[in-house]
């Protein structure tokens, strides 16, 4: 079970989306980590076969996905970015209504929907219309359709928009129950949610892969760059127009604030545990607003 | 696929505009029909016309030859100027025929009103009638026959404008079923399920095609009920239509009774829609928001008729005489249709079976192309 891409490349009228991106993924959870606009739309989308790469190729066991579209369909499950629900159909019937276009057993399709539903939190709300439903109960409504068919791979675009806490601990547990022997790709701007489900990060900036691993060892990347340090109030503007800040926490008249960087950034800076959080900064400072 | 399709017609069903529309148009149903058939001329001031319209009918139904003529005109002239209040009233039966057959036309009934004020009477054989030679009906090996009339105008009347609003109302049901999904962006997700490319866009086809059948058989079983109380049955169903004098199709070249014309009509209607149906889906399917295909879609439908008012003669003009919005009333399909200068062909009945095989390629064509649209379909 293998998902491979060869250097793919997607370019819109003018900007190229996607920058000759080649990644061979076995089966795991990988998180796919970037900033706004920085691609991962427009990745799972390729890899969906809903858009079509300018340049290079998707594989999934050593066919390509294009050529054997129907198959690699068949084991694909698929939560997009945005899309609106309709709104007259209950929950269940939208599950019901995607089964069918999945060519489930109609029988079996009411069990595993019942199943699913349960799953993410949804049985009571089932038979209500979706236009009834919360921002967060939608989303969880993706989630579970994607998950139907039992997809050997599923891709799922910002799955945590709009969760509470408590949704997320429940849906990073159910990834993980469901990810065995299949490969989960998720994109997410809150590090939070990959750092303790991905096996590995997956880091798309601006349309170029720029690295991937275990979170501990892309952490590790940037090891010693990360400091701590107390200063008074009336210097904060100064640090914060020089240095990458990536917290800062007010105590009377001194700030406690969390700095990126190669180099000391004061005297009296101490080295601290970087974070995935950090590494999220570090990679992305520009669209950060520094 | 049954599933998907119940699932396609459930989304069609929901929407707020067609909702919207259906409800609309029931009321122009209702309006189509009451001023058809309830508040029709027929009826007259008493509304006792119809009553009266049928005793004549039954008089005069018959060989059509002009013996029967002259003695449908030799009553209506009596009872014309007869004081007897029952038997006075609009005639209108034998007033289209008085109109076909007497030579001074209008003015007969000068002449009536003024041998009347002197107190004296006008016979028949002092107005001069035209013989059917004369006027030149065709002539078969079986004559003519000649019975109800008025009333199948009327149906004829009441099925074209029929045909509008069950278009219209198809076109708006078919403009919805690709682009909504579209504009909800719901196509990724549609389109990367096993079944979302191929069975999915058949199931969307054949509900469409299904739900524009069913407004079509339920508007016209709704209109041929309320005709039949008009009518009282189906009398007149034999009338050849060269006789309907409302009509004026004296020359018309094929033997066709008005039942056989108005099953000609329907058939035409039905083999129209499927490739309204057809042309719709496919705008749907290349549009990103309903409204658009809504208007692109009725653009289309109008178009034809819009080009003839530009170009009148010659072989774009015969090919856009073979679209529906140009050759759905019945009077012009008869008369176009028989007529060289109009349609490709010289005879009625190779027009007829021309433009139905045009229909229906127009309609798989259409239908296909969609498929290999969704198929293939990439966003962009
Ligand atoms: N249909 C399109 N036409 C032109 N440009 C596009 C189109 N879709 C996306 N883009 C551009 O491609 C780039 C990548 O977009 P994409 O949606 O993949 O980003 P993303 O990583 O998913 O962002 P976000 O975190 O905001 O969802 C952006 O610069 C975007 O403006
Ligand atoms: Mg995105």
């Amino acid at each position: 079970m293998q998902l491979e891409l060869k250097n793919v490349t997607k370019s819109y009228d003018d900007i190229i989306a996607l920058n000759d991106v080649s990644l061979c993924l076995a089966p795991g959870v990988y998180g796919l980590l970037g900033s706004n606009g920085s691609g991962k739309t427009t990745l799972f989308r390729i890899i969906s076969g809903v858009l079509k790469q300018t340049t290079g190729t998707v594989t999934y066991n050593e066919k390509d996905i294009r050529a054997n579209s129907d198959e690699f369909r068949s084991i694909l499950g698929f939560l997009p970015q945005d899309f609106s629900y309709y709104p007259d159909f209950t929950g269940m019937k939208f599950m019901l209504y995607i089964a069918a276009l999945k060519g489930i057993n109609r029988n079996f399709a009411k069990r595993r929907c019942l199943e699913l539903l349960k799953l993410v939190g949804l049985d009571d709300v089932k038979d209500k219309k979706i236009k009834k439903y919360s921002g967060g109960m939608k989303q969880r409504l993706g989630i579970a359709q994607a998950m139907i068919n039992d997809p050997e791979v599923l891709i799922l675009d910002e799955p945590t928009v709009g969760l509470d806490p408590k949704e997320r601990v429940r849906f990073r547990n159910l990834i993980s129950s469901f990810s065995k022997n299949k490969i989960v790709i998720l994109s997410t701007h809150i590090v939070s949610d990959i750092e303790y489900i991905a096996d590995e990060i997956l880091v798309l900036n601006k349309g170029v892969l720029e690295n991937r691993g275990p979170s501990s060892k892309l952490i590790e990347t940037i090891h010693g760059y990360v400091w701590e340090t107390e200063i008074e109030n009336d210097k904060l503007d100064d640090m914060l127009i020089v240095h990458l800040i990536s917290n800062q926490k007010h105590a009377g008249n001194r700030t406690v604030l969390r700095i990126i960087s190669k180099e000391k950034p004061t005297p009296d800076a101490k080295q601290v545990q970087p974070t995935l959080e950090d590494l999220y900064l570090y990679y992305f400072r520009m669209e950060a607003g520094r | 696929m049954k599933t998907i399709v119940k699932y396609e017609m459930e989304k069609i069903k929901q929407n707020k505009t067609f909702i919207g529309a259906l409800f609309i148009s029931l009321f122009v149903l209702a309006g189509i029909l009451y001023v058809g058939f309830y508040h029709a001329q027929l009826y007259g001031i008493d509304r006792e016309g119809v009553e009266k319209y049928h005793q004549i009918v039954e008089k005069s139904t018959g060989e059509f030859n002009d013996q029967r003529v002259k003695k449908v005109l030799t009553n209506y002239i009596e009872s014309y100027q007869s004081n007897d209040a029952n038997t006075k009233g609009f005639d209108l039966f034998s007033w289209e025929i008085a109109n076909t057959f007497i030579a001074e036309g209008e003015n007969v009934y000068d002449q009536i009103n003024d041998a009347m004020k002197q107190g004296d009477k006008i016979t028949i054989d002092q107005i001069n009638l035209k013989s059917i030679e004369e006027i030149g009906f065709t002539e078969f090996q079986e004559p003519l026959t000649m019975g109800s009339f008025v009333t199948w105008k009327d149906l004829y009347n009441v099925t074209n404008q029929l045909f509008l609003l069950i278009s219209i109302l198809s076109i708006l049901v078919c403009c919805l079923v690709f682009s909504s999904d579209t504009s909800r962006n719901m196509n990724s997700l549609l389109l990367s399920t096993r079944l979302g490319r191929k069975q999915l866009t058949i199931a969307k086809i054949i509900a469409a095609t299904f739900i524009s059948l069913f407004i079509f058989l339920f508007i016209h079983g709704l209109s041929l009920g309320a005709f039949t109380v008009y009518n009282d049955g189906f009398t007149g169903w034999d009338t050849s239509i060269q006789t309907n004098f409302s009509m004026e199709l004296f020359r018309f070249p094929v033997e066709l009774n008005q039942l056989q014309v108005f099953g000609l009509a329907i058939a035409l209607q039905f083999l129209s829609l499927l490739a309204i149906v057809a042309i719709t889906l496919y705008v749907s399917a290349t549009t990103r928001s309903p409204f658009s295909s809504l208007l692109i879609g009725l653009g289309l439908f109008l178009l034809p008729k819009a080009l003839t008012q530009l170009i009148k003669r010659g072989p774009i003009y015969h090919l856009l005489n073979l679209f529906p919005i140009n050759n759905y009333s019945v009077k012009d399909f008869l008369t176009l249709m028989s007529a060289k200068t109009e349609f490709f062909l010289a005879h009625f009945v190779q027009n007829m079976i021309l433009t139905m095989v045009v229909l229906v390629a127009i309609a798989i064509i259409f239908n296909f192309a969609v498929y290999q649209r969704m198929k293939q379909y990439q966003e962009v």
